[in-house]
């Protein structure tokens, strides 16, 4: 099974992205890094923890860096040991898994995150950046605030280098100044900045109440459910 | 709407809907032994020491379509009640095609089922996954269909 806890890793170091969220960047003891696709998660095991499930992080690397690393927001016990650990530090976890992915490489994509949702959308933006630069790609990060948003400086970086990309901010516990948008993202907003891509696919990623409320909406105005791919998390 | 239904539908409570309630009581395409079933692939995922685990078994018609999915699993109510469903989903109006059953979605099981508690969230990921590793299976064995 894709999901035994079979795989050490050594943290080889731990960035701070913003307060209380955490990259670990991993790999396997001999240097090198298990193969997997954009989207994919591992499972990680802390059985010093009293918890013997695991509980699973996608990865926020693209497979052409030179490590695996991992996004955690500090929301509790298991979340907190994570954000703790330090460079030279094992952790038990498993293979690349999971099927948060298109299968398609040319296919418009619109990808929507809610605040650490944000990181295998990273692990894709970074892979097509790098395999597929001529892909149309828009991004829709939502976040409570701007100190909020993860990989701002990437974003920004990605975005400059390619004029496939378009990266849209949504903060909905402040005002924004543009081109950042006040409040939530829905359905309306995201179809009208697509309105000029054919055969789109959405990939959605967030807490479960985001993902499920942007799935409903979508699929109200008319989006086929088989193309929206979703990734959730229970974050409360 | 009712009350009842709004407060399964939002995920927030704890009330499960009746549909949930009758795939629960009445789990559909169960497979109690498998050990006679040929089933054209096997899905395996969950470790009963980690918590659930899910098991699910397809059959592919000459049409490409999902004939049969069934399932067994050691988990909870809501694991039971969400396969049951997607079991439903992959197989009824002559089956899914495999392209369209890999795109199934625990969201689009659990509108199905009138809503799931948030924290029974991960239940409905296990069905899907399974049937995800048994159309991989699949197609490692029969090759891919379009």
């Amino acid at each position: 099974m894709a999901q035994e806890p079979n795989t050490r890793y050594i943290v080889r170091d731990n960035v701070i992205e913003t307060p209380g969220v955490s990259t670990l960047l991993l790999s396997l003891s001999n240097g090198s890094v298990p193969k997997y696709v954009p989207g994919q998660f591992i499972t990680v095991y802390a059985p010093e923890l009293g918890t013997p499930e695991g509980k699973a992080y996608s990865i926020s690397s693209a497979p052409h860096e030179k490590t695996l690393n991992i996004t955690v927001k500090d929301m509790g016990k298991f979340s907190h040991y994570l954000c703790s650990r330090k460079q030279g530090d094992e952790i038990q976890g498993s293979l690349p898994y999971g099927y948060f992915f298109s299968e398609s490489h040319t296919s418009p994509l619109a990808l929507i995150c809610g605040g650490i949702g944000i990181a295998p959308l990273r692990s894709m933006l970074q892979a097509a950046a790098h395999d597929t630069p001529r892909r149309s790609i828009t991004l829709f990060c939502s976040n409570r605030t701007t100190q909020d948003i993860i990989f701002k400086k990437t974003l920004n970086e990605l975005q400059e280098a390619d004029k496939n990309l378009r990266v849209q901010h949504f903060i909905t516990r402040e005002p924004a100044e543009p081109p950042m948008h006040s409040g939530r993202i829905n359905a309306k907003i995201i179809l009208e900045s697509l309105k000029d891509e054919k055969g789109v696919e959405f990939l959605l990623c967030g807490s479960i109440s985001f993902v499920r409320d942007l799935w409903r909406d979508l699929r109200a105005a008319g989006i086929p459910e088989e193309t929206i791919y979703t990734e959730a998390f229970f974050s409360h | 709407m009712n009350t009842k239904d709004q407060l399964c539908n939002d995920g927030t409570s704890w009330l499960y809907s009746e549909t949930v309630k009758d795939h629960f009581f009445h789990p559909r395409n169960i497979l109690l032994d498998e050990k006679n079933y040929e089933a054209d692939g096997v899905g395996v995922v969950g470790s009963p020491a980690c918590g659930d685990m899910m098991a699910v078994w397809i059959k592919v018609a000459d049409t490409g379509r999902i004939s049969e999915c069934v399932w067994r699993t050691f988990g909870c109510a809501s694991a039971i009640a969400s396969t049951s469903m997607m079991s439903l989903m992959a197989t009824e109006d002559g089956g899914m095609t495999l392209p369209r059953a890999k795109r199934m979605t625990p969201e689009a099981i659990i509108e199905r089922l009138g809503g799931l508690p948030d924290r029974k969230y991960h239940c409905s990921v296990l069905g899907h996954l399974a049937l995800r590793e048994a159309i991989k299976d699949y197609e490692e064995n029969h090759g891919a269909r379009t």
